[in-house]
Parts: structure tokens; C-alpha cells; sequence
């Protein structure tokens, strides 16, 4: 390897630089020399055996050669618009047909919804509508008309997520901030004021807690809330609608038990717990061996709930449920990370 | 936490102690049925720690001899005795400390130690072991493992290990709802024992002889002023003079340790006790600390701001936080925690015993603000019973006389303003009846108040008069004493009711929102997308990049948590820079959910305009060249856009779908044309109204998100996509009579100049045919050779399908039109028509 060689060398290459027509040329080039294991890292490998007198000139050389020929590619590089990061041509023909998209395969429902919906579909079969409403909300519908006193220890802030009322909202201003509501139930009280009765929906939707997040906690999760307000609404009326759902859901051998429990918006308040499923109430890891799940909060509608927002308790009565839907689908599915529910990682999702 | 069902996580557990709680009721059932009784009034019992029953065949053994393992350097052969008389066990044991003479724990052949280790007969390595001498570790003492336990030499051979090391007792661990503030203590859990299983609740008995032992008054070196009544409504004190503060007796240390409470000294464990037993919460103080003895009950406001608590940390005071003070300086925050400067210390000699009723709310807003969580401060933020105050000071007083040898003063001081009166609401038997759906009769609801301890006042049959006794301070409306009646006349003797009295909905959507959401999930999973669900609130940096203003979040958990998204882009992108990492070989997403951005205008709520967006992602190889005779083909727009038309289609909604221009109005999504790269976006019309936009996310946006290749993503407008489906529902269509005739198909293939779009061809040659014959034109070519690309030209093939619905069209007609469209587009762009 002589200097004449190298400065030989750098005039072929750059020549095959300055005739590459396309980016897959270049790229071609790129694999054949610019790589670490391409000509010229061979060279530069080469080095060591050349006599030491020459050495430093060769080198020298080899350098101006890597040089020249770097300069070279970038330049077409630009010229030929090749580089994946850059904008697109302007040259692309917009107004080609589609093509239509080709499918070896289908998609994959996420979990939460599929189990979400499948909630939903039993109410409706049982007659419920569907309702819905905003994430967003104000304290009024999250907390004052659910009866939460207001100094309720689940107003503080490391529970709620609060949130500025307007653009240019400042602290110590009149109006309050908005939260990011804590459960579904501000849309029961919406389904209240809106002064149509009787009602029986359920409400799926995603909720908020400002938790710090965890295997086992989540800031934005999902839940099911059901609301019924008739005349003559009754206790017995819940249990049956408790009990249909455990079957329908949980399997036409699993059976119901109510405790006593409390809730701001509901009086009588309970808990429902259905018999575990995996182990059919024997007793197992999953179920704490107690043999039951714990389900959903339920009660009866609070008289102070009705009147607030327009209700006569002496006239109508009702009851309302609630119960987390990525507790349930973790208990499906076997799933111990309720963060992965949100990743949205293939390897996961690939798997409903 | 709010909601149903979330709400239990701020359920504190409250450990009951069984030994403790038989003084003050006879427990006669098994501890697993007292449990399930417990639950099932809604006391729920969610641990019982009971050692004896599970290691009931774990026994004091004395090791007699210790040799050598033949077979195994570590291991050692025991003869153990249980003390029955029978033949020694024989034990292979591997800890070091085994020793003769040593008294160990044994367990015996089918002892369950947990996790299915049962002990058996067995050889370890050939010799036979029939039991097995634990570590703490091994009984779930501790975590020591280092060696066996070593009993006190006067352990009695053969009694349970649980009698041997004091674990005799059973620990329930019980969580009390926030509105049973009455059942924070073992008497209060004793009269629900009562309630479910008859008997009577003895109080823990008070040694009267112990009382007033001095011939000094109370109210002579003592005085209590409450500034604020409204704030404490009640405050009793005593003094006892003379106490020796020392380290408090066996009985007294074992009694708070099994709830879990650290023992201290004989003053402040007196304190402790009390509370535990009857549920109210005392405090002691060092009488000489207080000036002149007044005690001056009163707020912080423009008294003091800093004070030492006896955690020693130094706090600020909020000005409405309720104090203990004398004329000088507070000496503890009411109800919250005591301060350094009058805590009971080894030279204390006089003691003011504290028994006083706070403002539950006023209570709670201070322990917030000082971020302290006290047992005291947790049960008068609940409610303590204002009318057992005197009980629990004689209590109290009494047993630090006994325990410390001081002399009672006489008398009490009791400040007692604001006088108890028992709240009284209505009860309709009826409404109870017709609440619950369940036939309970007058007689038996009277029967639970009865046993309630509360005063029923029948006169009129119909409408009865209740009044709750002074410590259930939740019972103040008929609802609550109906939610009574459920759970003591049991919630398991409701009969479900299948009847639903609800009509059913006359209203009808013809796409509701729940049909139209199942329809659109299952159009996108049919070609190949999946779903995505994520968390809409992102960064403030990303929010930024996809319009705005952003709707903040004032209390963030992390930076990356302080914006709610204004678009379901952000989160699409984070999910593919996932998948990137995890080198999935294509990628197709979508998500739907809300996004959220302020306006000018109110909303619904406040500013915040919320609606529902539709987002989908394609990236990377579309078709898998791995599978044979497969051809690669990676995301363009022209997959993007089909993604979008067949979504369109599956819902027979018409849009144009037109080039983005630069000064085109794209109202909530105007940031798409930063976004996504201008040269290559897709705006989908519907009339004048945008339902979406399609494009190549932009290079600096890919790379804000570290995406290595090319991403596609399109963005539908939910509620006027839905909109428009309901519209082509509900207008429906007529069916067309099935041609009769067959249709001709003619290609062909221009060389045309480059510059000449595609879209212009196919319209000029949709144009030119005759109408009445024209059923569909389509591009089925597109080629450039490297001759053609010098010249500035490409080939484009069009096929059109003609077809008449009256007769079958001639060759020659066909030809005729044929001919006609090629000379007009040869005219009209200087094409070349090839074949």
C-alpha cells in the first residue's frame, strides 16, 4: 500500500459515488466500504504493516481517503434525497387510488373492552341502557351531589386529580378546579338532574386516581356503575339483578353473598362478593381462601342524592352498583401487572 | 378512595384481640363462625392470627442426646422427649445450636407447618426422623433461620408451643367502615358480638376505692376554659399527684401489643388501653408543666404558630387548628397529638388526665394539613361518644392510681357547654318493608332496635319515633336504621326479586353509541388492527406538539403525567415506540377514547371541551415477506387511506378525500398540518364538514418519538363519523335490479407525462365515457422505466368496466369508445395510448 495506491483508490470510489442513480446504490456502496467491516476499515487495518518510514505518509493518505469519500456520499446522499428521517418528496402522487391493505391475519381486541363490553351486553339484555359522560368534571357532580361531605377525606389531593377550569385560570381565583373524576357515579347524578325517570342504565367508562403507579395500582382504570330509580325499587330487586349478572357472568353455578358496607351516596349500603371461580369456593391463592371475590359496592340511593338532584325520596327509590373492570380482567386472564393493560406491547395484545 | 368498591382501601385494619375481648362478652361459637357472623353485620373480618390452632401440634420437647450424623457432616440425631412417657422421638436435625438438654419446639408427625408442609415419618439420608425442632423462621416468628428455638428452661414438656411462648391468643384483623366510629374498640366490637350471638356487654369494672383518694379538689389546682364550644363541646380532666412513671406491668404490655401498639410507660400506656378498650382516646399530660393549671382550649389563630409534637418534629401550625394550651404556649394539638414540652417523662409526678369530645370535621382538617395520622386523631375525625367521657376518665384515672401509686384528686373538672341530645328521626315501618322488598315484622325491627341500645317510641304504630344510643353517631335518618334492620335481620333473608319494574326504553337509537362502538372495534380488528388502551394524560412537551391549549393537570404525579391528551396521536406513537424497541415486524393500532383541549366558550363542564376521537398507526413491513409468495410491501399513505375508506364503507358513509392544502381549515386539528408531513396528508371531507385526516406523521415529530422508520396515522372525528352513520341508516337505500346483460371490461395503458396526477387521468377518462354505459374505472398499472424517468413520463393502465342495462354492447361499439377516451386523454395531456 503506497500513497499513489490510496490516492488511486479515492478517485475509483468516489467515481462509483458520483454514478449511483438510486438510494438503494448508495446504500449498496455504504455496506461494500463505509461499514466497519467494509474496504476501507480493511485498510486502515492494513496500516500495521507497512514499513515504519512510509507509515506516517500512507497514513495520512488512508485518512484523506476516508475523508473524500465520506464528503462524497454525503453529498449525493442529499442530492438523491436517500436518509429514511427526511421529509418525504414533494414529487409523490397523492391522488393514486388506495391500495387496499392487506390482512393475513386479524387484530386484537384489548382486554379491558372486551371485558367492559361484555358487562355492558348482559345489562342489556336485562333492559339497562347505555350511558356516558364526560372524564372530566366538576366538583359539584364528582362529590357534592354524591353526598361526599366537604371535608371527605376522598377529596384530598393525593386521591383526585385536579384540573384548571380554563385556559387562563389562575390559583386563588372564585371559580374551583375541575377534577378528572374519581368513579362513573357523576354520571348517574347527570342521569338524575337530566329530570327523566325512571332510569335504569349502566354507565362503563374510565376513571381516575392520582396513586402512585404500581403492579397493583393504576392512575386511569376502568369501571361499570348501574343505576335504577323507579317507584317501589327495592333491596330484593338488586339482589336479583346481583345474582342474574353473577350467573351470567361468573358462571350458572356461582352464588352471591351480601355484607353490610358503607358509601357516601347510598343507605342501606352493601358489598356483594360472588363464590370464587376457580376453586369454587373451597379456598384458593386467588381468592385469599375465602372462597369469594369481592364484586362490586352496592346500595340503595341515598335519600340526600335524590334530593339534590331533584328527586322526592317519598316518591322514588333506587339502587345503584358499581364494580372495576381491570380487577376482573386481571383475574381472568391471570395478569399480575395491571400496567401491562396500558403498554399496549404487542407481545401482550397479540395474545386476546 | 372514592366509588364503589374502591372506597375499602381507606378502611383501616383495627386488630381485636380474642383473650381481650372475652372480658367483656362471653364468646361461645368457634372463632371461624365469630368471623363469619362479624362479616356478615359488617364488621369484616379480614385475617385471624391464630397460632395455637395452627400449630396446635407444635410442642415443648427437651433434646436427651445429640450424635453425629453418619452420613452427612452437617446433620446431627436427636432423642427429643414430648414428656408423654413414651419412647424419645427420634429427630434429624441440621441446626448448629441443637444442643443437650436444650428445650425446643417440636413438631409432631402432622404438624401443617403452611404451604402444604406437613410433617411425617420419614429417613433422611437413611436414618429415621419422626418430627421436626423448628426455627422462628419455620413458625413464622421471624425471619430467623440461623438456628432452633431455645425454650426457658421451665417450659412444660409436652404443653402447646403456643401456651410456652405467649402466642395463646387469637388476633382478629377487623376493617371498620368510616361510618362505624363506635366499633374502634374491643367493647364496641363486644356489642356487636352481643348482637349476633345474645349475651351482655360488662364494662371494663372501674375500682371506685382508687377515686378521689385525695382530700385536694381538682377544681382547686385545676381549671379548663374552652374558648370555642362549637369545636369542643365537652372537656373533662383529673389529676393525679404522686405517680412514679415507670415501665408498665406484664398484663398491661401483652393487652397493647397484641394490637399493635408499643408499650411505653405506665401513664401513657393507661391512656392507651382505655382508648382500646371503650374506643375513646385520652391523653396525659405533665400537670407541672401547665400554667397555673388552666387548660384553655382554643384555636392557633394569633396565638402561636410553631409548635413541637412529641414525635419531636417541629410543625406549623394552621390557624384553625384546635389547641390545647395554657395562658403561655399550646401544650398539644386537640385530638391530633400531644407536644414535647408537657409529655409524661420519667420525672413526671402529676399528671392531667385529658377526656374530652371534638369536632369530628374540625379534627380531620388538621390532622390533613399537619399530615398526622394518629389513632386518636382517626377516631374523633369518626366520632367518639361524648357521653362516655367520664367513664373513660374514671377509668383511666383509676388504673394509673393502681399502676403508679399516685393519689386521685377529688372531683372532676367537666366543661360541658354544649349539651348531648339524642338526634330523633322518623321510622316507618312500611317504608322500611317496601326499601328492602323483604317482610319484616313490626316486632321483629322492634326486637333490633331493642337490642340496639336504642330508644323506640311507638305512639304512633305507623310512624314511629328512634333515637340511636349516644355512640352510634351514624344513625340520623330512617334510612340508617333501615340499613339496621338489613343487616342484623341478615342480608341473606332478602329474597332476590326478579320482577324489574322499569318500562322498557321506548327511545331508540338506530345506531346507539355501544352498537356503533362494537361495530367500529370489529372493523378495525378485521383488517389486522389492534387495539390499544392508554393512559390519555401525557407530558406537557407532547401535548404541545399536537395542538391545544392542553387541559392541565394541577396536581401531577410525575412530569410525564400533567396534560390531558387533545389528540390520541401522542399515545399511538408512544405505543409504536414500544413496540420498536421490542422489533415487532409491523405494526397496525388503534385507539378510540376521549380527547381534551379548553375553548373560549363554556362547555359542558367549565371550558374543557371533551370529545371522542378515533386514532390508528401503521408502521413497518405490512405483509410478511416470510410468508411464501408473499411480496413485501411496507405502510404508505395509500394503505392509510384505504384503512379509512374501509371504515367509511363498512358504515356506507360518502366522503371525498382530498389533498391537504396549506391554507386549508382543519378547526380542532390545525396542528396536523405540522404534524403530519404536508407533502403527504390525506383530508376526508363530508360535505364541508372534516371527519378525518390521514398522513405521514412528520420527521421531527418521529423523531421526538425516536421512531427509527416511517409512521402512518389517521384521525376520525367519532361523533361525526357517528353521526353520519346514523344518517346513511336511517335513510337507507333501494336495491338495484340485478343487471341482465354482462359487462365488458377494456384496459388501457398511457404513456404520459409524469407531472400529470394520477386522479386527473382516471376523472378525464371517467368523463369521457358514456354515462349511461360506465360502471367503474380503475387504475390496475403504474410502471416507469429508466428510459421513461429521463424522458419525464410513466405508463398509468386504466380498466373500465362498461355494461348497458338494455342490451349486450357490440364489439364495435365497445371499440368505438374505447377509441374516443384514448384520443381525448392523447389530446388532452399528450399522452401516448400503448395498447
Amino acid at each position: 500500500m503506497t500513497v499513489s495506491d490510496l490516492q488511486a483508490r479515492t478517485s475509483e470510489l468516489t467515481g462509483v459515488i458520483e454514478r449511483a442513480s438510486s438510494t438503494q446504490e448508495l446504500e449498496e456502496f455504504k455496506l461494500a466500504h463505509l461499514v466497519r467491516k467494509g474496504s476501507i476499515a480493511a485498510l486502515f487495518e492494513d496500516l500495521k504493516n507497512v514499513p515504519k518510514d512510509t507509515k506516517p505518509a500512507v497514513g495520512k493518505a488512508l485518512n484523506e481517503l476516508r475523508k473524500a469519500v465520506e464528503e462524497k456520499f454525503a453529498e449525493k446522499e442529499q442530492s438523491l434525497g436517500g436518509g429514511v428521517k427526511k421529509a418525504s418528496q414533494s414529487s409523490i402522487d397523492l391522488t393514486l387510488p388506495s391500495r387496499p391493505i392487506p390482512v393475513s391475519a386479524p387484530g386484537h381486541e384489548h382486554p379491558l373492552i372486551s371485558v367492559l363490553n361484555e358487562m355492558v351486553s348482559i345489562f342489556v339484555d336485562m333492559g339497562f341502557s347505555v350511558a356516558y359522560g364526560p372524564e372530566v368534571e366538576d366538583d359539584e357532580h364528582n362529590f357534592t351531589k354524591l353526598n361526599f361531605p366537604a371535608d371527605h377525606p376522598a377529596r384530598d389531593m393525593q386521591d383526585t386529580f385536579f384540573v384548571k377550569p380554563s385556559a387562563d385560570w389562575k390559583v386563588g381565583s372564585d371559580v374551583k378546579p375541575l377534577v378528572l373524576r374519581t368513579h362513573t357515579s357523576p354520571v348517574q347524578v347527570r342521569l338524575m338532574e337530566s329530570g327523566k325517570l325512571p332510569i335504569r342504565a349502566v354507565i362503563p367508562g374510565r376513571v381516575y386516581r392520582n396513586e402512585a403507579i404500581s403492579a397493583r395500582s393504576a392512575a386511569c382504570f376502568f369501571q361499570l356503575e348501574g343505576l335504577v330509580v323507579d317507584k317501589g325499587v327495592s333491596m330484593a330487586d338488586l339482589k336479583g339483578v346481583a345474582e342474574s349478572f353473577s350467573k351470567q357472568f361468573y358462571g350458572e353455578d356461582s352464588t352471591i353473598r351480601l355484607r353490610p358496607s358503607f358509601f357516601p351516596f347510598t343507605e342501606p349500603s352493601i358489598e356483594c362478593d360472588v363464590s370464587c371461580y376457580i376453586c369454587k369456593g373451597k379456598g384458593c391463592r386467588i381468592c385469599k381462601h375465602s372462597g369469594w371475590l369481592e364484586v362490586f359496592g352496592a346500595g340503595m340511593v341515598h335519600p340526600n342524592v335524590l334530593k339534590m338532584c331533584g328527586i322526592d325520596p317519598e316518591i322514588y327509590s333506587g339502587y345503584a352498583f358499581g364494580m372495576g373492570i381491570d380487577r376482573t380482567a386481571m383475574m381472568r386472564y391471570g395478569v399480575s401487572d395491571i400496567r401491562l393493560f396500558t403498554e399496549n406491547d404487542l407481545r401482550f395484545l397479540e395474545q386476546f | 378512595m372514592t366509588g364503589f368498591f374502591i372506597i375499602s382501601c381507606i378502611f383501616e385494619d383495627m386488630k381485636i384481640s380474642l383473650e381481650w375481648l372475652r372480658q367483656y362478652v362471653d364468646v361461645t361459637v368457634s372463632v371461624p363462625e365469630l368471623a363469619a357472623k362479624l362479616t356478615s353485620l359488617g364488621i369484616e373480618v379480614d385475617a385471624i392470627e391464630d397460632f395455637a390452632s395452627k400449630f396446635a401440634l407444635v410442642v415443648v420437647g427437651e433434646v436427651l442426646e445429640v450424635e453425629r450424623h453418619p452420613n452427612a457432616d452437617k446433620l446431627s440425631l436427636t432423642r427429643v422427649t414430648i414428656g408423654d412417657g413414651a419412647e424419645p422421638l427420634r429427630i434429624v436435625c441440621g441446626a448448629p445450636n441443637v444442643a443437650k438438654g436444650m428445650k425446643v419446639a417440636v413438631a409432631t408427625i402432622g404438624a401443617d407447618l403452611g404451604d402444604g408442609f406437613v410433617i411425617k415419618k420419614s429417613k433422611i439420608r437413611g436414618e429415621p426422623s419422626e418430627g421436626m425442632l423448628c426455627s422462628e423462621r419455620e413458625l413464622g416468628l421471624s425471619e430467623n433461620h440461623d438456628g432452633i428455638i431455645s425454650l426457658p428452661a421451665e417450659s412444660k414438656l409436652g404443653s402447646p408451643l403456643a401456651e410456652a411462648i405467649g402466642k395463646s391468643d387469637v388476633i382478629l384483623e377487623i376493617g371498620i367502615t368510616p361510618n362505624r366510629a363506635d366499633c374502634l374498640s374491643h367493647i364496641g366490637i363486644a356489642r356487636e358480638v352481643a348482637l349476633a350471638f345474645g349475651g351482655i356487654v360488662k364494662k371494663g369494672e372501674i375500682n371506685t376505692s382508687l377515686l378521689d383518694t385525695s382530700r385536694t379538689r381538682t377544681d382547686s389546682v385545676a381549671k379548663v376554659t374552652i374558648a370555642d364550644p362549637d369545636l369542643c363541646p365537652r372537656y373533662a380532666a383529673r389529676v393525679v399527684r404522686g405517680v412514679a412513671v415507670k415501665e408498665s406491668p406484664e398484663w398491661l404490655k401483652r393487652r397493647l401489643e397484641a394490637v399493635g401498639l408499643r408499650p411505653r410507660n405506665n401513664i401513657v400506656d393507661v391512656t392507651n388501653f382505655v382508648m382500646m378498650e371503650c374506643g375513646h382516646p385520652l391523653h396525659a399530660f405533665d400537670f407541672s408543666t401547665v400554667q397555673n393549671g388552666h387548660i384553655i382550649v382554643r384555636t392557633a389563630d394569633g396565638f402561636a404558630d410553631k409548635f413541637i409534637t412529641l414525635d419531636d418534629k417541629e410543625r406549623t401550625l394552621p390557624t384553625t387548628a384546635l389547641l390545647i394550651a395554657d395562658s403561655e404556649k399550646p401544650l398539644a394539638v386537640a385530638g391530633v397529638m400531644g407536644g414535647a414540652n408537657s409529655e409524661i417523662t420519667h420525672d413526671t409526678t402529676e399528671v392531667l388526665i385529658e377526656s374530652a369530645y371534638f369536632n369530628p370535621s374540625s379534627i380531620r382538617k388538621t390532622a390533613r394539613l399537619l399530615g398526622i395520622n394518629s389513632d386518636a386523631a382517626y377516631r374523633f375525625e369518626r366520632g367518639t361518644d361524648i357521653e362516655n367521657i367520664l367513664y373513660a376518665l374514671d377509668r383511666a384515672a383509676a388504673l394509673i392510681a393502681e399502676l403508679s401509686g399516685g393519689e386521685v384528686l377529688d372531683g372532676v373538672v367537666d366543661e360541658y357547654p354544649k349539651k348531648y341530645a339524642p338526634k330523633e328521626f322518623r321510622f316507618r315501618p312500611d317504608k322500611a318493608r317496601k326499601l328492602l322488598g323483604a317482610k319484616v315484622a313490626d316486632a321483629a325491627m322492634e326486637h333490633i332496635f331493642d337490642r340496639l341500645d336504642m330508644t323506640i317510641d311507638k305512639k304512633n304504630a305507623s310512624e314511629w319515633k328512634l333515637s340511636g344510643p349516644s355512640w352510634r353517631v351514624d344513625l340520623e335518618i330512617e334510612e340508617d336504621a333501615i340499613e339496621e334492620v338489613a343487616r342484623v335481620h341478615g342480608l341473606q333473608n332478602i329474597p332476590p326479586s326478579t320482577f324489574e319494574r322499569a318500562p322498557f326504553p321506548i327511545e331508540r337509537d338506530r345506531i346507539s353509541k355501544r352498537v356503533f362502538d362494537e361495530k367500529l372495534r370489529g372493523q378495525f380488528v378485521a383488517i389486522g388492527f389492534s387495539e390499544c388502551v392508554s393512559t390519555p394524560i401525557i407530558s406537557a412537551k407532547e401535548a404541545e406538539l399536537f395542538g391545544g391549549p392542553a387541559v392541565e393537570v394541577m396536581n401531577p404525579l410525575t412530569v410525564d403525567l400533567e396534560r390531558m391528551r387533545p389528540s390520541i396521536l401522542p399515545n399511538l406513537l408512544d405505543a409504536a415506540r414500544r413496540n420498536e424497541r421490542f422489533h415487532a415486524a409491523g405494526q397496525r393500532f388503534f385507539e378510540m377514547g376521549s380527547v381534551f383541549r379548553y375553548q373560549e366558550k363554556a362547555q359542558q363542564v367549565a371550558y374543557v371541551e371533551e370529545r371522542n376521537e378515533i386514532g390508528f398507526l401503521l408502521k413497518d413491513i405490512i405483509e410478511d415477506k416470510n410468508v411464501y409468495n408473499a411480496k413485501e410491501l411496507t405502510a404508505d399513505i395509500y394503505l392509510a387511506r384505504s384503512v379509512c375508506e374501509h371504515i367509511l364503507n363498512s358504515f356506507q358513509v360518502e366522503a371525498t378525500i382530498q389533498v391537504l392544502a396549506p391554507d386549508f381549515q382543519l378547526g380542532r386539528w390545525q396542528k396536523a398540518h405540522e404534524y403530519f408531513d404536508a407533502a403527504e396528508t390525506l383530508v376526508v371531507l363530508n360535505g364541508k364538514q372534516v371527519l378525518a385526516v390521514i398522513g405521514r406523521v412528520h420527521a421531527n415529530v418521529e423523531k421526538a418519538y425516536d421512531l427509527r422508520s416511517a409512521v402512518y396515522a389517521g384521525l376520525l372525528d367519532y361523533d361525526l363519523l357517528h353521526t353520519a352513520a346514523r344518517k346513511a341508516m336511517t335513510e337507507g337505500f333501494t336495491v338495484k335490479p340485478l343487471a341482465k346483460y354482462p359487462a365488458v371490461e377494456r384496459d388501457m395503458a398511457f404513456t404520459i407525462k409524469s407531472e400529470v396526477l394520477a386522479g386527473q387521468l382516471l376523472a378525464e377518462v371517467q368523463a369521457s365515457l358514456p354515462k349511461e354505459f360506465v360502471e367503474g374505472v380503475r387504475l390496475f398499472d403504474m410502471f416507469e422505466s429508466k428510459e421513461m424517468k429521463l424522458r419525464g413520463e410513466r405508463s398509468l393502465a386504466v380498466r373500465v368496466k362498461l355494461r348497458s342495462p338494455e342490451r349486450t354492447l357490440e364489439d364495435e361499439e365497445e371499440e368505438r369508445i374505447v377509441a374516443g377516451v384514448g384520443s381525448t386523454i392523447e389530446s388532452k395531456f399528450g399522452a401516448k395510448l400503448r395498447a
